[in-house]
């Protein structure tokens, strides 16, 4: 297999969206370079390949952390020492047999030739199978020191698109070693799909085109992973791009990618639809009937979104969701184990305080990852205090702070390299060390903690053989810390300006604020398996977001002003199945705070929540309403706050939601304190002003004549019943558009 | 080589000027710093006031916390050390205390958990270390020697089979070794081999002769495929008998004195005794959660010794196969189980790296060392290197000889003190066996050689082979 002649193309083939490339020859003039490894079969570089490739140690197999049937692997080959031990040496003469290596057990069972849970894995006329049979007949040697590793892999094509009546299209993986060498490894390689539907891919790596759309198709070998961009174009469409104009930049990015995919956009949504739409992302609240009269009047898009940022509201629904995913929860009244309600209460003023003052997000951040001091004069130290929810565990805290600032989760690689990332256990343990040395000391005070630096504590040690790993950025250098608290050198590297990991995932939690979905999404997924839907978009909003000095607000009013945000939720032929290239505006359920104060707000009450004051929204409540046990807020996915997942925020409808809607107390209890109606009866309204006012209090839009015209005659003969207007209230409020952003 | 502090005496024949570690002096500092505050005279939570020594021996709520000579049946041990299953992690709700204070809490029970310095170790008192040889099995005319041995037709082989089994008569110079589908069978006086035995059944993993020397024990197979033990009479090499029929290799086989009763175990996890006469299973011993590694017979056959690959170590009747005692302490792999001539003593070996020498009425460890064949490291190493005994058999004269993975023959005295030691050889050292006469070690290697080693110098031996 090694032997194999190597045709490396001098260039990669690059391929426009209306090309149809043809399958990839070495370039003219050029001749295509040969190569043929000398190097002996190596265990790391050949033999183990096999294990990754015939899934031998994966993880529901002998990769299980107490492997499978009394032999482990190391899961995906994070351990070629220990799995040379164990192949070799655990059971002498067992696994391996170099004296008859045909009865070695390793061959025996993969063929399937003895009973094997696993069932064969491969036959003996296998390429895999002459591999390791040839490495038993040269003694099982290990490898000698000087062993080339992979150093990359590259594939061959790197993007492609289908148009036309072509289906397939075989994907070549090459892997390049530190010694200068590169072979083709796609018979080794392990291919994936993100979405089998518009592009599969096989074992041996031949693509198959689906429905019409965007993907990428990815390969695996040692411990790298690439992908290649799929398009598959439909095939009959006679398609034109239709002039449609643009806002700003957004737009064009936007529609430079759907033009590409042969999607055309939405059209643009109606006044009302936006003027909802914006009050629900940016305040968390609907328009109350007044704010409705008055856009309506004059309804400039721009300014409404300026108005709106300036508001109160604004701050406490950004403070929310910043305190969701900071885990800032009130449940004890003692600080060892985190969660202390006055501490809670501390963070979360500050929080919302820095959003009301607009500090800027790299500001932010920095001052919380550096911090130090008390929980209850030092607020940004409770990041230390809240994310740990329990004993400190410098790993759990590197983990979340990972994740909740470049959107990495490098949990994966705590036991093993990151099988679809690039985040080695070497990476992972190095940003680790960046928190082994924090400290929390208890003050007089029982519930007041200290939070301060250990200099000298030691780095976090390498779970395979113990070795101390100093600190390093993720992916980045290792910063000298000798004598200093590390955290400060991580929070500048971390937030500083060319850190597009920290810019490309701020800009993409705003996104997702306004969209439903982030151009990376989850966004606080980020990994080269799951790629950005629009990558030249997530670049140049980071890159803005930066120019901005990470000024939140003014990457919003781009967002708010792109035509890409204002777009109707009604689809079109062709961008009917698009979910990710925000071809049209996607239909959002209320989060459970939001649903429930607009409940309070549409008929015009108030929410109790035990020990707040009266008054208070849930969108206010400093521990996100944990403590109350709220029903209305758990049914609806409010956030445990117990993790730093974006997505503990459930939104999914489920039945329990539906029947509480109709038969709960809530909006019953609701319609039966609210007077609006009452109100507006007192003042003789006609039934058609009435019916007006119950349909922008809810939907915040005027009913068409069709509808008008169904209700008035439900009323017709009950004009002045105030039943009949809480039964059309009643009916308004447990709609789908009221419970969905659309 | 300083093996003394590693070893963990808990005999009263141990130096008695050397100084025992006691309550007053050296753990009571301890407890003060990390449990005085909840474990006090006048809190006593969970019932239990360290502040006393009768108040530590006297136990908590839940009993006995400290048993002398035995720190892993020790509930004050294995909390400290987040050990024990079911057992709370003390301190409660903090990190570990240090691991030299757990350590010294450890060696305070397992030297018998002295008051203070004056004290008189209460420790119950084991058998006797003294072992002068014994008679037993003794045949009564001369051992047992090969005459004359058909020759045997063999698979080719690519390389050389790494020695997976080993034994060596007790009553005269001739060794027996695994090969390929067939047992080599060497004269360490005279240097050569005499001859070999075919093993079609596969490879041999387990060699043993019978405690008299006349018959030949091969217990082995293919992997995934089947298992058998063979027995040989040595001195005309035919079969005798062929028993088990099982799905997998046999790792561990050993027969009775009276050549009655064969137990073999595998990776079924099963113990099976079988009648030789019938080929009868007569018992099986399902209690194992692992496979089968190590098994023996005492040596006047009453009792037999299993061990599997999580570190379990049991005691049975050979009679009926009732349970006599479980020895809880190694933590991996037992890789060999061996009888003192007399039956009082039994030594085990584990991948653990642990050599543990066990008073076999009560199930005491007597004597435990640890890192017993820990390689040299090689510039610096971090984290655990594997260091387990492979391989070990008490000698004819009372002593122990073991080989791990430091590639070293190791004696060590039924103390458990390290007596001698080999020079390290090139390849992994697999399986060793003394002479009868205790005077030479014999040792098999991962490259296939048997080296031979009269406390002076190494050689390899016999080499006729193929």
């Amino acid at each position: 297999m090694r032997g194999a002649i190597i045709f490396l193309l001098a260039a990669a083939s690059i391929l426009q969206a209306a090309k149809i490339a043809k399958e990839p020859k070495p370039a003219k003039g050029k001749t295509a370079v040969k190569l043929e490894p000398k190097r002996p079969l190596s265990f790391r570089l050949d033999v183990m390949p096999v294990f990754f490739r015939a899934g031998c140690n994966s993880g529901g197999c002998h990769g299980a952390a107490s492997g499978k049937d009394g032999f482990r692997l190391s899961l995906f080959s994070s351990d070629p020492a220990g799995d040379y031990y164990r192949l070799t040496q655990q059971m002498v003469g067992r696994r391996v047999d170099v004296a008859v290596p045909e009865r070695s057990l390793l061959l025996t069972k993969a063929t399937g030739k003895v009973p094997h849970s696993g069932g064969r894995r491969f036959k003996t006329d296998s390429v895999f199978y002459q591999t390791l049979l040839k490495w038993i007949q040269n003694g099982a040697p290990d490898d000698a020191d000087n062993v080339p590793v992979v150093t990359g892999i590259s594939l061959v094509p790197d993007k492609y698109v289908f148009s036309g009546k072509e289906t397939t299209k075989n994907l070549h993986v090459m892997a390049k070693y530190s010694d200068g060498t590169s072979s083709d490894v796609s018979n080794l390689a392990i291919f994936m799909t993100n979405n089998k539907t518009t592009a599969d891919v096989n074992e041996n790596g031949l693509i198959t085109a689906g429905k019409r759309g965007d993907t990428y198709v990815f390969a695996r070998f040692a411990r790298f992973t690439m992908g290649a961009e799929i398009i598959v174009l439909p095939t009959d469409a006679k398609f034109k791009w239709p002039k449609i104009p643009t806002n700003n930049y957004i737009d064009e990015l936007v529609d430079a990618k759907l033009e590409k995919l042969r999607i055309i956009p939405s059209g643009l949504a109606a006044d009302e639809q936006f003027l909802r739409r914006a009050y629900l992302d940016l305040i968390g609240l609907p328009p109350t009937v007044d704010e409705y009269g008055k856009f309506m009047k004059n309804p400039d898009r721009r300014k409404l979104v300026d108005e709106l940022m300036e508001r109160e509201e604004f701050s406490d629904l950004w403070a929310a969701k910043w305190s969701e995913n900071l885990k800032v929860v009130g449940e004890t009244n003692t600080t060892t184990n985190g969660g202390d309600r006055k501490a809670a209460n501390t963070y979360y003023q500050w929080i919302r305080e820095q959003v009301r003052k607009n500090t800027p997000l790299d500001k932010f951040v920095k001052i919380q990852v550096a911090s130090r001091g008390s929980n209850f004069e030092d607020a940004p130290v409770n990041l230390y205090t809240m994310l740990p929810s329990g004993r400190y565990d410098p790993k759990a805290v590197a983990q979340d702070i990972a994740q909740l600032f470049t959107g990495i989760r490098i949990q994966c690689s705590e036991c093993h390299n990151h099988p679809f990332d690039r985040w080695t256990m070497e990476d992972y343990y190095g940003f680790v060390s960046f928190f082994t040395g924090v400290k929390r000391k208890v003050a007089s005070e029982a519930r007041e903690v200290f939070i301060y630096d250990d200099p000298n504590a030691p780095p976090a040690k390498h779970l395979l053989d113990d070795h101390p790993v100093p600190a390093r950025y993720l992916g980045g250098d290792a910063p000298d810390v000798k004598g200093k608290d590390p955290r400060v050198a991580l929070a500048e590297w971390l937030t500083s300006k060319d850190n597009v990991l920290f810019r490309q995932n701020m800009a993409n939690r705003i996104w997702q604020g306004f969209f439903g979905r982030g151009i990376v999404e989850p966004v606080d997924d980020v990994r080269i398996s799951n790629p950005p839907s629009n990558r030249e978009l997530i670049a140049e909003l980071g890159k803005r977001l930066v120019a901005y000095d990470f000024d939140m607000k003014k990457l919003i009013r781009d967002i708010c002003a792109s035509r890409t945000y204002q777009l109707s939720s009604a689809t079109t032929e062709s961008n009917r199945d698009d979910d990710r290239q925000f071809s049209h505006a996607l239909l959002r359920r209320l989060r459970a705070d939001t649903f429930l104060d607009a409940i309070s707000q549409a008929t015009g009450t108030v929410t109790p929540f035990g020990q707040f004051p009266t008054g208070f929204r849930a969108t206010q409540l400093y521990e996100g309403g944990r403590r109350g046990n709220h029903y209305f807020l758990k049914t609806f996915g409010l956030t445990a706050r117990e993790t730093v997942n974006a997505s503990e925020t459930r939104l999914e409808p489920t039945f329990a939601q539906a029947l509480h809607l109709v038969n709960g107390d809530t909006i019953e209890t609701k319609l039966a304190r609210s007077s609006a109606i009452a109100d507006m009866l007192k003042d003789k309204k006609r039934p058609e002003e009435i019916i007006e006012v119950l349909y922008v209090r809810s939907m915040s839009r005027k009913p068409d004549a069709s509808e008008m015209k169904r209700m008035l005659a439900l009323t017709a003969g009950h004009e002045t019943d105030r039943q009949t207007y809480d039964d059309i209230f009643w009916a308004l409020l447990n709609s789908t558009e009221f419970a969905f952003n659309h | 080589m300083r093996f003394a502090f590693l070893v963990l005496l808990v005999l009263p024949l141990a130096a008695q000027n050397e100084k025992k570690l006691n309550y007053d002096d050296d753990v009571k500092p301890i407890f003060r710093r990390r449990c005085f505050a909840c474990h006090n005279a006048s809190e006593m939570k969970s019932g239990l006031n360290l502040e006393a020594y009768a108040g530590v021996m006297k136990g908590g709520g839940s009993g006995d916390i400290v048993k002398p000579g035995r720190a892993s049946g020790s509930t004050l041990y294995l909390a400290v050390a987040h050990e024990g299953n079911g057992i709370p992690r003390m301190p409660l709700g903090g990190g570990k205390i240090p691991d030299a204070e757990i350590a010294m809490i450890r060696d305070w029970i397992q030297s018998g958990a002295l008051e203070n310095a004056k004290s008189v170790e209460n420790v119950p008192a084991g058998p006797s270390l003294e072992f002068k040889g014994s008679n037993l099995n003794k045949p009564t005319g001369p051992p047992a020697m090969p005459l004359d041995l058909p020759g045997i037709v063999t698979p080719p082989r690519v390389h050389a089979l790494p020695i997976t089994a080993l034994a060596a008569s007790p009553w005269a110079p001739l060794v027996a070794v695994a090969d390929h589908d067939s047992i080599r069978l060497l004269d360490i006086e005279k240097r050569i081999q005499i001859g070999a035995l075919a093993f079609p059944e596969g490879i041999p993993y387990v060699l043993r002769f019978s405690r008299d020397g006349s018959i030949l024990l091969a217990g082995g197979g293919y992997g995934a495929q089947s298992g058998k033990v063979v027995l040989f009479d040595v001195k005309s090499g035919k079969r005798t008998a062929v028993v088990g029929n099982e799905m997998d290799i046999v790792l561990a086989a050993d027969i009775t004195p009276d050549g009655k009763l064969i137990a073999l175990g595998g990776p079924g996890k099963v113990v099976k005794a079988y009648d030789v006469a019938s080929g009868k299973l007569v018992f099986d011993i399902k209690k194992h959660t692992d496979w089968i590694t190590a098994l023996e017979f005492s040596p006047d056959g009453e009792r037999l010794a299993t061990g599997d690959r999580s570190g379990g170590i049991h005691l049975w009747e050979t009679r009926g196969g009732g349970i006599l005692l479980s020895l809880a302490e190694h933590k991996d792999s037992i890789t060999s189980l061996s009888w003192r001539g007399d039956g009082a003593l039994l030594a085990s070996g584990s991948e653990d790296g642990q050599f543990i020498i066990w008073d076999a009425r009560e199930g005491w460890p007597m004597a435990t060392t640890a890192n017993a064949h820990k390689p040299k490291p090689i510039g610096t190493v971090y984290g655990k290197v594997p260091s387990g005994v492979l391989s070990l058999q008490f000698m004819s004269d009372g002593r122990v000889v073991s080989v791990g993975r430091d590639k070293t023959i190791r004696i060590w005295g039924s103390d458990g003190k390290a007596r001698a030691a080999s020079p390290p050889s090139d390849a992994l050292l697999t399986k060793v066996a003394a002479s009868f006469d205790s005077k030479i070690l014999i040792a098999g290697d991962y490259a296939g050689r048997v080296m031979l080693w009269d406390g002076k110098q190494t050689s390899f031996c016999c080499d006729s082979g193929k």
